[in-house]
């Protein structure tokens, strides 16, 4: 046993469908796991900021000129 | 008299400037070492042995006439497979571009070919610089030369490889999330990720255009210093080139040996090794030498707090993911399985990020460079370890969601200020571990400085693999 709990295989196939891709059936589980680090990801960078971070100070930061 | 193979890309320099060494006879060394150490190390995609000796002939003629270039004149440099070279191919180590011929070079590989660079090899990669090390694709990925049963880790293998091994005195990497800097920890070398804008990306093959980083590896810091005073400066046809004055690194070097680091205000980010990750003995036991070294040679050293390790992940991998789904969608959704494993993974993830969550992470990325940069203050550097450990066995995985993050890389690729890696020390086993130093934007020059100095203190350039003839 891992402990890990079963990846939802119709649900990740589901969304790899709704982005016209495929993936070989050994694929789909660490794929899942990659997936799911990123809604992770997506869940921590909305949490609210300060109005004042905006992306265009990114673009702007390394030129200097 | 040490081997050529043993001697610093400088070393070799100063020999070819003084006459006391023929470009043709470096060249010659370099492809014997190829030929009878590569079978076991795989970091030549493609070897360039006709093209590359018209090359060194034509530098030492130069030479011989009195017209020599520079520092880089007859010296050989690899360059990962990413680099577009004209009429040569280059594959990213991928079967998607298995046949891919450029028309042009990059244009950092037309800036080595005007200091006189002899071109030998394209080296081996992660496929497209992410793929992770992988079995599956046309060619088999680089080992590393210290133990070949351990991985280089990448992106950049092939070049870390090659240099490690003394096969080539320099090379060129690629750093979206530490791909110079990771593999040159673990095989030992210098690997340097300029200043975002610093160095074009033009004609290198994108992985993620706002994270996306050119520099070189070499055997020490002073070796990559001699290779951005070719490399850096503004590209018009890189929409991300800053138009800065270029730095004197090689000055900034001779500057160190002179009167070594006093001055200098560097910054120790204890929280990054202690707590955020804690390390392994070896890596801690080389930073504490690292910093009795640097407070020795007169800097001046205090802890310093940057937003804790952790905080940089979720924005570096929705920017990373999302910037890469984009360079490779097109190919992905046509045909998947061209790609290996790894590569076919990593790149589709991307696919369900949001443009409002791409937005919210470039968000949060302002707010942590902000932060970064207001904790560098008053100081001309920082520290930490580039990775948590020495190498790990062949294909591990250090990129995917399990277990703690094996490099402290992803800060700089973020905030787009310089950071090195410089080998500062070796385990009970012999393996190499790597410090890392970063600095404010463009300031690249005292980053080098700082890093040839702690070489040069700690003897760790001494030290090469032992490596015996595998023809398979």
């Amino acid at each position: 046993m891992s402990g890990k709990p079963p990846i939802d295989r119709t649900a990740i196939e589901q969304r790899l469908r709704s982005r016209g891709l495929r993936m070989p059936d050994e694929d789909l589980e660490p794929f899942a796991e990659l997936v799911a680090m990123l809604d992770a990801a997506a869940e921590a960078v909305r949490a609210p900021l300060p109005v004042a971070a905006e992306p265009a100070n990114v673009l702007m930061l390394p030129r200097t000129s | 008299m040490s081997a050529l193979h043993d001697l610093s890309l400088a070393k070799l320099s100063r020999r070819i400037a003084s006459r006391a060494l023929s470009p043709v006879d470096l060249l010659e060394s370099c492809i014997a070492r190829i030929k009878a150490l590569d079978g076991g190390l795989n970091s030549v995609l493609l070897l360039l042995e006709e093209r590359a000796m018209a090359e060194a002939r034509a530098a030492e003629a130069e030479i011989a006439a009195g017209n020599y270039r520079g520092p880089l004149h007859g010296i050989p440099i690899g360059l990962k497979d990413i680099y577009e070279t004209a009429g040569i191919r280059t594959t990213a180590h991928s079967a998607v571009l298995r046949d891919h011929v450029p028309a042009e070079d990059a244009t950092t590989v037309r800036l080595l070919r005007e200091a006189g660079a002899v071109i030998p090899a394209k080296l081996a990669t992660w496929e497209f610089a992410i793929g992770g090390t992988s079995f599956d694709l046309p060619w088999p990925p680089a080992r590393n030369p210290w133990d070949r049963r351990l991985d280089p880790t990448g992106s950049s293998s092939g070049s870390a490889v090659a240099v490690a091994a003394g096969m080539l005195p320099g090379a060129m990497g690629s750093d979206t999330g530490g791909s110079i800097r990771n593999p040159a920890s673990w095989c030992g070398i210098a690997g340097h990720k300029p200043t975002y804008g610093l160095v074009s990306r033009k004609g290198v093959l994108p992985l993620s255009w706002s994270l996306d980083h050119a520099g070189p590896m070499a055997w020490t810091a002073e070796d990559c210093a001699l290779m951005m005073g070719v490399l850096a400066g503004h590209d018009p046809e890189d929409p991300a080139s800053a138009q800065v004055p270029v730095p004197d690194f090689a000055g900034a070097i001779a500057e160190g040996r002179r009167h070594g680091l006093s001055g200098l205000r560097i910054g120790v980010v204890r929280h990054f090794f202690e707590r955020d990750v804690p390390c392994t003995p070896p890596v801690l036991a080389a930073m504490e030498d690292s910093i009795l070294a640097m407070r020795e040679l007169g800097a001046e050293l205090r802890d310093v707090t940057l937003p804790a390790y952790g905080d940089y992940a979720a924005p570096g991998n929705i920017i990373a993911r999302a910037e890469s789904w984009a360079v490779h969608d097109a190919w992905l959704t046509e045909d998947a399985s061209r790609y290996g494993s790894y590569g076919r993974r990593r790149l589709a993830s991307g696919a369900f990020i949001t443009a409002s969550d791409y937005l919210h992470a470039q968000r949060r990325r302002a707010v942590l460079i902000a932060r970064t940069l207001e904790a560098m203050e008053g100081l001309d550097a920082i520290v930490f370890p580039t990775a948590r450990g020495t190498a790990e066995p062949m294909g591990v995985d250090t990129v995917g969601p399990n277990g703690p993050p094996a490099f402290f890389a992803r800060v700089f690729n973020l905030a787009g200020g310089p950071a090195l890696s410089v080998c500062n020390g070796f385990s009970p086993e012999g393996l190499p571990v790597g410090l890392q130093i970063a600095g404010r934007p463009f300031a690249d020059h005292l980053v080098l400085r700082i890093g040839d100095a702690v070489e040069r203190a700690l003897g760790t350039r001494m030290r090469r693999p032992v490596l015996e003839e595998v023809t398979a």
